[in-house]
C-alpha cells in the first residue's frame, strides 16, 4: 500500500481549504484515493487552522497520528504542528530560516510569475504537488476547471505560478521528491458528506428543503440551492429552525418529499415540530449534523453526543428511525433509505452526521444510481372506497395517504389527538386506539434495519463496535491490531434505531472482548447496547472536539489486550 | 355555484354558545361560495387556540398544526401546490405572540396565503391571560395588577413592513368581513386580515360596545398610499376603521408556479450529470 499524509496549516482567510480542495481533486484525478479533514476555528480571519490530507492507492477514511509533509502558509503557527510531523518528514514554509524547513518564497513566486499576491496559494499548491511527486498536468487540469469560471486569465496565472513552484521544488530539493505514477483508473469523485447527502436527497426525489444555516449542516442547503435550477428542488432559507421544520412538514403534507438539516442547537428548536410530524404521521427527514455541545459548544469541531437527544427528542411517545452514515456512499444510500422508510411508515427519520463526515473531502468511486428504487407510497384516490380516513385504523398501523387537492377526498391533519378522519377528539377510547396505531408500526420498522456482523467474529480476540463516522478509524485500527497479533474485527452501526442487536453479542460464552469506540463522554451507544443485555468490556471515548486517530485506538488496545 | 351548506360538517363545536367566532365561520363559508371554490381546492390551516379550532368546523382540507407555527406550514403548502387556496386561521396570541417571528418574515417572503386573525385581546383557550393586543391596565387573573406592556398594533407593523395586503374586519359586520376576505383571497400575496372578535367569556368589550365605534372605509380611501395607510392604522380615537388599509403588489414566494407534488420523479440523468461535476 502506498500512502502519503500532508498537513497544510495557516490562518483562517488564507485559503487553506482551497489549497486542500485543489490538491484533493488532483489526487483523485490521478487515480488515488484521498481523504481531507478540516481542522478549523470558528472565525473568518486569523487563528490557527489546518487541513489534513491523506493520499493512498487504497481507500482512506481515517487520520494517522503523524504526517509525511507539513506545509505552512503562515509562520506564526507552524510550531504547534511540528510535533505531528514524522521524524523523516518534510516541512515547507515561506521564508523560513530554521534548517528544519525547506524555505520557499511562495509570495515572491506569486508576484514574479502571477504579478499578484493572490497567487500565493497557487505557489503552495505547486510546491506541495512537487513533493507529492505526481505529474503537474493534473493540477493544471483542476486549476483550469475551477478558475476558468472566474476568468481565463486567472486560471492561466494560477497554472503558471503552480507550475513554476512545482519545477522549483523538484530542482531545489530533489531529495524530498519521490515521484509516483498516475493510476489509470475510472475517475473518482471528490465530495463532502454534505454533498453526498444532498445528492442522495435528489436521488430520493426530494422536492423541498428548508433550513437555517448552522455548521456542520449548512453545506446541504447550499448545494441544493446551487443546483436547484437543474433539479427543480425548491429550497428556502427559513427565519429559524422552527420555521424550517414546519415548512418541511407543510411541504410533506402537500404531497412532496421534504427535509431539513441543522445541528444540535437548531434541532433543539425543532423538537416540537418533530412531535408534530409524528402526531400527524407526516413523513419527514431531519439531518442532524452533530458538533460538540452543550449550547454553542465548539462550532467547527466534531463529536457524537447527539445520539440520546435524537432518540428522545420531543414530547410524547412515538416511533422513529435513526441513521448514522459512516461515509459519503453510505450517506447517499441511507438518506434515500430514510426518505423511503419515512414515507412508508409515516414516521420521522433522523440522519445523524458530524463535522468529520459532513465537511471532510472524501473520494467516492461511484454511487449505484441505476439500482435506486423510489416507491410511491401514496394511495390512488380511486382506490379509496367510501369516505377517506387519513388515520384509518389498520392491522399494521399504516393508513392510506392522499395529497390535498388531488381528488374530492379531503385530507385532514391535526396536532391534537384526532379521530380516524383527522378531527380533534378528546375521547379516551380513540386516544388509546391512536397511540396503539402509531406504535403498531414499530415491529415492522425493526425488520428494516441492517447490521453487518463479520463471519469470523467468533475467532476474534476483540470486536470493535462503533457507529457513524468512526467506521473509518475502527476499520483501520482493526487492521493494525490484527497485524500485531490481536485478531480484531469490527461492527459499525450506521442503521441505529430501531436497534438491532446480533445474537452473537449477547452470547455469554463468547471469547472476544467487546470494545465500543465513541466521540462522547458517556458512551451513549454502549449504554444502549448494555440496556439490551450486551456486556461491554471497554469503552474508548474521546470528547475534546477532535476525531480519533489510528494510533490512539491501537495503542490503548494493544497495551491492554496485547499478548506479552 | 355551491352553497354554504357544502362547507358544513358534523364536527361538534367546542366554542362557547353565542361566541363571535361562529359569525366569522359563517362569513368564511359565504366567502367560499362567492369565490365559487370547491372544498378540495381549499386548505384551511391553523395553530392552537380557540380560533384555531375553526378548520375542524369546515368541510375542506385541513392542517391544524402547532401553537404559533402555522405560517411556515401554510407557506410551504402553497409553495408546493400553488393551485390550492391556502388560508390560515389564528388568534392574537398564536400569531402576534408565539409566532411573531414567522409573521415578520411572512411580510418579507410574501407567500400567496390569507391569514385571518381572530383578535379577541386575550388568550382564551388558556383561560383569559393577557395577549399582545390586550389594552394597558386590563386586569386578568394572571395580570392581577393590570397589563403593563403596551399593546402592539398589528396593522401599523404590517404596513410598516410592506405587507402586501393589510385589512381589519369586525365579527359584528359579517357582510363586510366576507367582502374583505374575498378581496384578501383574490389578492396575490400575503394578506393579513385582523378581525376584531369580542370574546364573550373573557373579553373586555362586547359586540354592542364596538358597534358605535366601528365604521367602514369608503371608496375614496386609497389603499395604495402607504403614508395614509400608516396614519389610518395608527388612529387611536373613538372610532375604529375597518376595511382594506393597504395593498402593495410585489413578487410572491416562491417565484415558480409549478405543482411540485404532481411533477414526475427527478430524472436519473440529472443526477448523473451532477455526479460528473465531482470528478
Ligand atoms: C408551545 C405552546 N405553548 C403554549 C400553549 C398553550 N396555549 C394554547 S392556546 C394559547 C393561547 C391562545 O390564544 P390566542 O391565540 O389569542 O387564541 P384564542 O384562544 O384567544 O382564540 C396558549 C398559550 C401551547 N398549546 N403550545
Ligand atoms: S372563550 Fe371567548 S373566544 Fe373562546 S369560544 Fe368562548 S367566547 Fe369565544
Amino acid at each position: 500500500m502506498y500512502k502519503k499524509s500532508i498537513i497544510i496549516c495557516g490562518q483562517a482567510g488564507q485559503g487553506i481549504q482551497t489549497v486542500c480542495f485543489i490538491l484533493a481533486k488532483a489526487i483523485a484525478r490521478s487515480g488515488y484515493y484521498v481523504f481531507a479533514w478540516q481542522d478549523f476555528q470558528s472565525r473568518i480571519r486569523g487563528g490557527e487552522s489546518s487541513s489534513r490530507l491523506i493520499l493512498s492507492d487504497e481507500p482512506v477514511r481515517s487520520l494517522p497520528g503523524e504526517y509525511d509533509i507539513l506545509a505552512s502558509l503562515n509562520k506564526t503557527n507552524t510550531e504547534m504542528y511540528l510535533p505531528l510531523l514524522k521524524k523523516d518528514g518534510i516541512a515547507l514554509a515561506e521564508n523560513e530560516t530554521d534548517k528544519k524547513f525547506l524555505s520557499i518564497p511562495f509570495q515572491k513566486f506569486a508576484m514574479d510569475i502571477g504579478e499578484n499576491k493572490i497567487y500565493t496559494n497557487a505557489a503552495a499548491i505547486g510546491s506541495i504537488w512537487g513533493i507529492v511527486g505526481l505529474p503537474i498536468e493534473k493540477i493544471e487540469e483542476v486549476l483550469k476547471n475551477e478558475f476558468t469560471k472566474k476568468s481565463e486569465n486567472v486560471a492561466n496565472k494560477n497554472i503558471a505560478v503552480a507550475k513554476y513552484s512545482y519545477d522549483w521544488v523538484q530542482k531545489n530539493c530533489s531529495s524530498c521528491v519521490q515521484k509516483i505514477k498516475i493510476i489509470n483508473d475510472k475517475p473518482k469523485m471528490v465530495m463532502t458528506g454534505n454533498e453526498a447527502i444532498s445528492l442522495g436527497a435528489i436521488a430520493a426525489d426530494c422536492r423541498f428543503m428548508a433550513a437555517y444555516p448552522m455548521t456542520p449542516s449548512t453545506g446541504i442547503i447550499t448545494y441544493l440551492s446551487e443546483t436547484a435550477h437543474e433539479t427543480g428542488i425548491l429550497t428556502e432559507q427559513a427565519e429559524d429552525e422552527i420555521a424550517s421544520i414546519n415548512m418541511a412538514i407543510g411541504a410533506s403534507y402537500a404531497g412532496v418529499r421534504s427535509f431539513t438539516a441543522t445541528s444540535g442547537g437548531g434541532f433543539s428548536l425543532m423538537v416540537e415540530g418533530l412531535a408534530l410530524a409524528a402526531m400527524t404521521e407526516t413523513p419527514l427527514v431531519v439531518v442532524l449534523g452533530q458538533r460538540p455541545g452543550p449550547a454553542t459548544g465548539l462550532p467547527t469541531r466534531t463529536e457524537q453526543a447527539e445520539l440520546n437527544f435524537a432518540l428522545n427528542a420531543a414530547h410524547g411517545e412515538f416511533p422513529r428511525f435513526i441513521f448514522a452514515p459512516s461515509n459519503p456512499v453510505e450517506a447517499f444510500n441511507l438518506i434515500i433509505k430514510a426518505f423511503e422508510l419515512s414515507q412508508k411508515y409515516r414516521v420521522p427519520a433522523i440522519v445523524l452526521t458530524d463535522q468529520y463526515l459532513a465537511d471532510s473531502y472524501w473520494t467516492v468511486d461511484d454511487f449505484d444510481v441505476n439500482n435506486i428504487k423510489i416507491n410511491d407510497y401514496f394511495t390512488k384516490p380511486e382506490e379509496i372506497k367510501g369516505e377517506f380516513k387519513k388515520y384509518a385504523l389498520t392491522d399494521d398501523g399504516i393508513s392510506p395517504r392522499l395529497k390535498p387537492g388531488e381528488s374530492e377526498h379531503l385530507v385532514v391533519d391535526d396536532s391534537d389527538e384526532h379521530d380516524q378522519y383527522g378531527h380533534i377528539t378528546e375521547s379516551s377510547i380513540i386516544r388509546k386506539l391512536m397511540v396503539e396505531k402509531r406504535w403498531k408500526k414499530y415491529c415492522l420498522m425493526v425488520d428494516e434495519m441492517r447490521v453487518i456482523v463479520p463471519n469470523d467474529i467468533n475467532e476474534s480476540d476483540v470486536v470493535l463496535v462503533s457507529w457513524g463516522s468512526n467506521y473509518g478509524v475502527t476499520l483501520k485500527s482493526a487492521e493494525i491490531l490484527t497485524s500485531k497479533g490481536i485478531k480484531t474485527v469490527i461492527i459499525n452501526y450506521s442503521e441505529i434505531w430501531p436497534l438491532k442487536v446480533p445474537a452473537v453479542l449477547l452470547n455469554r460464552g463468547r471469547k472476544f472482548k467487546i470494545i465500543v469506540i465513541e466521540n462522547n463522554f458517556n458512551g451513549q451507544f454502549a449504554n444502549l447496547l448494555e440496556k439490551e443485555g450486551v456486556k461491554i468490556d471497554n469503552k474508548i471515548l474521546k470528547y475534546n472536539g477532535m476525531p480519533f486517530t489510528e494510533d490512539e485506538i491501537t495503542i490503548l488496545i494493544s497495551e491492554k489486550y496485547g499478548k506479552r | 355555484m355551491g352553497n354554504a351548506e357544502d362547507f358544513k360538517n358534523n364536527v361538534s363545536s367546542a366554542w362557547c354558545p353565542g361566541c363571535s367566532n361562529f359569525g366569522i365561520l359563517s362569513a368564511l363559508r359565504n366567502t367560499f361560495v362567492k369565490l365559487n371554490l370547491r372544498q378540495q381546492d381549499i386548505v384551511i390551516t391553523s395553530g392552537i387556540g380557540q380560533a384555531a379550532k375553526l378548520p375542524h368546523y369546515l368541510n375542506c382540507n385541513v392542517f391544524n398544526g402547532l401553537h404559533g407555527r402555522i405560517l411556515p406550514v401554510a407557506t410551504a403548502i402553497k409553495a408546493v401546490n400553488p393551485k390550492l387556496t391556502v388560508i390560515s386561521v389564528s388568534g392574537d396570541g398564536d400569531i402576534y405572540g408565539e409566532g411573531g417571528n414567522h409573521l415578520l418574515h411572512a411580510f418579507r417572503r410574501n407567500p400567496d396565503i390569507t391569514v385571518l386573525v381572530h383578535n379577541n385581546g386575550v388568550y382564551a383557550l388558556t383561560k383569559g391571560q393577557a395577549s399582545p393586543t390586550t389594552e394597558l391596565g386590563v386586569k386578568t387573573k394572571l395580570q392581577f395588577d393590570g397589563v403593563k406592556e403596551e399593546p402592539m398594533n398589528p396593522l401599523v407593523l404590517a404596513i410598516a413592513m410592506n405587507c402586501s395586503f393589510v385589512a381589519r374586519g369586525f365579527a359584528g359586520d359579517l357582510d363586510f368581513l366576507s367582502d374583505i376576505i374575498v378581496a384578501g383571497i383574490i389578492h396575490r400575496g400575503f394578506a393579513l386580515i385582523d378581525i376584531i372578535q369580542p370574546c364573550l367569556t373573557f373579553g373586555v368589550h362586547q359586540v354592542p360596545w364596538y358597534k358605535d365605534k366601528i365604521y367602514r372605509l369608503t371608496k375614496d380611501y386609497n389603499p395604495n398610499d402607504k403614508e395614509a395607510a400608516l396614519k389610518k392604522a395608527a388612529e387611536d380615537g373613538d372610532k375604529i376603521a375597518t376595511g382594506i388599509f393597504y395593498v402593495n403588489n410585489k413578487p410572491t414566494f416562491p417565484d415558480i408556479t409549478v405543482n411540485l407534488a404532481q411533477k414526475p420523479v427527478i430524472e436519473k440523468d440529472v443526477l448523473k450529470k451532477l455526479l460528473k461535476t465531482f470528478e
